[in-house]
């Protein structure tokens, strides 16, 4: 019987073959997908946008050293 | 499941269960030694390890294995296991998972000889899964079907507790993974414990 499954989920057939080759498949996407829980909560989206922005942060500073460097080399 | 005892006397708690679920004691000293080690591993290197020992004897049965990504491959070890022995299998989840479906399948596509599995998770949690003594073992089918149908109906109450605010995602995964084996492993003729 043909089984679907979600995006990166594993078939029945899929997870026979693997269960018979011996091979223990932790892959979190294909057993628990995080689609289960929903779109992102508020709380998930506000800490993304903090991630994101410490990133451009850290990347602008890391221009400006770049650049400091580069004149002070010339 | 008992009542969580004291930290001091958790080892000896968890010896006790993997004994009920097939292992001599000196087989589940040896299993206990073994996860130990894997774990430290694991926290060192942030990836997955997997060991076998004779459920009788204890005694390590072939190499520790290492996870490719996520995927521990552990056939060639399993089909080079003489029958008539039993063997437990232990390995580590980073992440503190309970079992993934093909866990369960690898367990009951290779049992007897595969008499019991073990998880530890990197918090240092460990989950127990074997075969009930008295009982035929599943079809992998139903064991797939019971998974995923179950893990599916908790759904919505672990998204609701994450919207409240109660659990993060990654700890609405870990708690749900534990209570789909708690709730389908019986009626499986499956014995499962978390420890």
């Amino acid at each position: 019987m043909a089984t679907t499954a979600r995006r990166g989920e594993l078939t029945l057939e899929e997870a026979l073959a693997k269960a018979r080759a011996g091979i223990f498949d932790d892959r979190l996407d294909a057993f628990m997908p995080p689609e289960l829980y929903g779109p992102p909560t508020a709380a998930e989206q506000a800490a993304t946008a903090r991630r994101r922005a410490r990133r451009r942060a850290a990347a602008a500073r890391a221009r400006q050293t770049d650049g400091r460097a580069k004149s002070a080399s010339v | 499941m008992p009542d969580a005892p004291r930290a001091r006397d958790r080892r000896a708690w968890l010896l006790g269960v993997l004994v009920a679920h097939g292992l001599a004691p000196v087989g589940a000293q040896a299993l206990w030694r073994m996860g130990v080690a894997l774990r430290a591993r694991t926290l060192q290197t942030k990836r997955e390890y997997g060991a076998f020992v004779d459920a009788e004897t204890g005694a390590p049965f072939g190499d520790v294995l290492s996870a490719d990504g996520d995927e521990l491959e552990a056939g060639p070890l399993l089909r080079a296991m003489p029958p008539g022995r039993r063997y437990a299998a232990v390995h580590t989840h980073p992440e503190g998972f309970s079992f993934s479906a093909t866990d369960a399948l690898v367990l009951v596509a290779h049992a007897p000889t595969l008499r019991t599995v073990a998880a530890v998770g990197g918090h240092g949690v460990w989950y127990v899964l074997s075969l009930a003594l008295d009982r035929e073992p599943p079809a992998l089918e139903d064991v797939f079907a019971a998974f995923r149908q179950e893990r599916d109906a908790l759904a919505p109450a672990y998204q609701r507790l994450m919207e409240e605010g109660a659990l993060t995602r990654r700890a609405a995964q870990r708690e749900h993974s534990h209570t789909v084996w708690e709730r389908i492993a019986p009626a499986l003729g499956l014995r499962y414990d978390r420890v």
